[in-house]
């Protein structure tokens, strides 16, 4: 036998399987929309779910944590509290240093503290950030998102920018006037008005519901803080790729830490690890639905392919009286079964390469979608997907693979079949 | 002439639960070439487990059958359908054409299966057997598109297509009319003249019996009458 007569023989046995997995239409393309339905969601939601990924770490990086975030090691201890201690002794020397790196293009340094602000009739606790509003539009993007004065028009007065939502919680407008209580260094209660001057409508949910923002040279005297600076925010150079700027953050960090053994140094890839922990584990879920969904359509497939063959139980006797082997017919079976499955996953990968189109292009309005329900996640307003071209490899071959085993019990069934039986059967 | 088959004490036994059922009982038999056989007998007597057996598609539980002298007893599965595939066709009562495939598809299925030919030589063959049958012009319909004489024909041309050493048809006539009964029977014993191909077939219809040349009666599981007739 050469290669030719042998591939004449398949596309025959290839003609008869894929002419008979249309013979039943409606059969056929109930299992296909099933499959199709659930990969090509699949290959949506993987690509929202890496928008996901994508848009919390930019806007940690580009709204709440910065590329590189430089604490002492006793501060990060404490972090959660919030000290007014433990500050970056030499905050000169470390920038210093990070000069040297071209990819380093600014710094900021950073100071943050809990308040209680209030309209004169109820308080909200706040986490407020005091900073030093030129170098801080160097490291950060705030100022994209702001609506109003930029807190450096307003010199050393008493003035303040708020979460959009926030500020929406407590009946603040642009102008009004807020009390804002604190602890200072020296732990006694002090209280001051602030007007507010900015509100910050940002992708990023904690910003907009409970963030304020005030001058260093406010908190000075309000805090006590005798030029105490617990945090250094750092700018790098934008990369495209999302993997190369966690690469550069990553260095950055270890040389910081290498050369401050005292300072504790963060890439936003560590400081998201949580968020991105979360984010896996909705993947998981995710999958799961997904994979439940892959099921039923391999339970359809495997139902198309036993309903094939109890419908056609003579033609099998038939080819084999012609010679096939019960080898050729589970073949013959199994080549229906991946033929539905690769029409499945191809209306699946058309079905998920559309919705990804509109993730991509139009985005997920996830502000309408969640309303005021904070997931605890920097992410916000339009959430936008993103391709992942592997994965839709993968789910194809998934797809093809599940329509395979699904296949495999009826296509054995079939070629266990006794050839006189089949015959005979009427 | 020499024979092309022979059968030697041939048992064949079933099993019904608890009871065995005898379907052949040491049936001894010799077919030549080129030979135009009917096998009759009354219902359950034995003739479609014989011509089963025949066709290699039942193992005898005793006896020996030799295609060519070659006995065929200790052969697997798999050795059994190659065999099949190259020297046995088959003709069914109910024709049995693959429904999704067009008369010229289902005629080349055999030499498909059999990857002997090229594909433009299997062409070839297909079209000149169904000009032999009478189907010239039908090549591109599909069997649900065709009478039942018509779907018989084709079931001739497909099993003569491989130039088998013998063809075997069980009831090839029951689902026809006497008229297309009679030209069916008519069409094989003209291709058994011009081909020389030898046939078995089985029957309850006189007057395919009476077109025979060879009539062997078969009554519980044994050969009961073995009558040759002149042209």
């Amino acid at each position: 036998m050469n290669t030719h007569e042998g591939r004449t023989a398949w596309s025959t046995l290839a003609t008869i399987a894929w002419r008979n997995v249309w013979r039943h239409g409606k059969r056929t393309a109930l299992t296909v929309i099933t499959m199709a339905f659930g990969l090509g969601l699949y290959i949506g939601m993987d690509s929202i779910l890496k928008g996901m990924d994508r848009m919390g770490l930019e806007n940690m990086m580009e709204l709440s944590d910065s590329s590189v975030k430089i604490t002492t090691r006793t501060y990060d201890e404490e972090s959660q509290s919030l000290p007014l201690d433990y500050g970056i002794p030499d905050v000169g020397a470390v920038e210093a240093l990070l000069k040297k790196d071209p990819r380093v293009l600014g710094t900021a340094p950073r100071l943050r503290f809990v308040g209680q602000l209030s309209n004169g009739k109820d308080s909200l606790p706040v986490q407020l950030i005091a900073i030093d509003p030129e170098r801080d539009d160097q490291v950060f993007s705030l100022a994209k998102y702001r609506i109003g004065t930029a807190l450096t028009v307003h010199g050393d007065e008493p003035v303040i920018m708020l979460g959009k939502k926030l500020a929406a919680e407590l009946g603040l407008e642009l102008g009004s006037w807020v009390t804002l209580s604190a602890r200072t260094r020296y732990d006694s209660q002090n209280a001051q008005d602030f007007q507010v001057v900015a509100l910050l409508d940002t992708p990023d949910p904690t910003i907009n519901n409970g963030n304020g923002y005030i001058s260093f040279s406010a908190a000075e005297p309000f805090l006590d803080l005798e030029g105490l600076r617990t945090e250094l925010a750092v700018r790098m150079e934008k990369r495209i790729n999302l993997k190369d700027a966690m690469k550069d953050s990553d260095e950055v960090a270890a040389l910081v830490n290498a050369n401050f053994p005292e300072l504790s140094a963060k890439s936003f890839g560590e400081i998201g690890r949580q968020f991105l922990e979360l984010s896996k584990a909705k993947s998981k879920g995710a999958g799961m639905i997904i994979f439940i969904m892959m099921i039923i359509a391999g339970v359809g497939i495997a139902n198309t392919v036993l309903m094939s063959v109890y419908s056609r139980i003579r033609e099998i006797g038939v080819l084999r009286a012609f010679g096939l082997t019960a080898k050729d017919i589970r073949r013959l079976f199994l080549l229906e079964g991946g033929l539905i499955g690769l029409v499945g996953s191809l209306a699946g990968l058309l079905f998920g390469i559309m919705l990804d189109a509109y993730f991509i292009f139009w985005g997920m309005p996830l502000d309408a979608m969640m309303g005021n329900i904070d997931m605890g996640l920097p992410v916000g307003g339009n959430l936008y997907g993103e391709w992942n071209p592997d994965q839709m490899v993968v789910a194809v071959i998934i797809g093809i693979l599940i329509a395979l085993y699904a296949s495999r019990s009826p296509a054995k069934r079939a070629g266990k079949l006794e050839v006189t039986n089949a015959l005979r059967f009427v | 002439m020499s024979a092309i088959l022979e059968l030697e004490g041939i048992t064949r036994i079933y099993k019904k639960g608890e009871s065995e059922v005898h379907a052949l009982d040491g049936v001894n038999l010799s077919i030549e070439k080129g030979e135009f056989t009917a096998i009759v007998g009354p219902s359950g007597s034995g003739k479609t487990t014989l011509l089963n057996i025949i066709g290699c598609l039942d193992t005898p539980t005793a006896g020996i059958v030799r295609y060519n002298g070659t006995p065929l007893g200790t052969m697997k599965e798999d050795e059994r359908a190659a065999y099949r595939k190259k020297h046995i066709s088959f003709i069914f009562q109910s024709y049995n054409l693959i429904p999704v495939l067009t008369v010229r598809e289902n005629v080349e299925l055999p030499l498909v299966i059999e990857r002997r030919l090229s594909k433009a030589e299997i062409r070839k063959k297909a079209e000149e057997v169904l000009a032999a049958v009478g189907l010239k012009g039908l090549e591109d319909r599909f069997p649900r598109e065709l009478s039942g004489g018509q779907e018989q024909r084709v079931a001739i041309a497909r099993a003569l297509v491989k130039d088998p050493y013998i063809v075997l048809a069980d009831e090839p006539t029951a689902n026809l009319d006497s008229h297309m009964a009679e030209e069916i029977v008519d069409l094989m014993r003209d291709i058994n003249k011009k081909l020389n191909a030898t046939f078995i077939f089985s029957t309850h219809d006189a007057l395919v019996q009476h077109q025979a040349r060879r009539v062997i009666t078969i009554r519980d599981g044994a050969i009961n009458l073995d009558e040759r007739r002149g042209e």
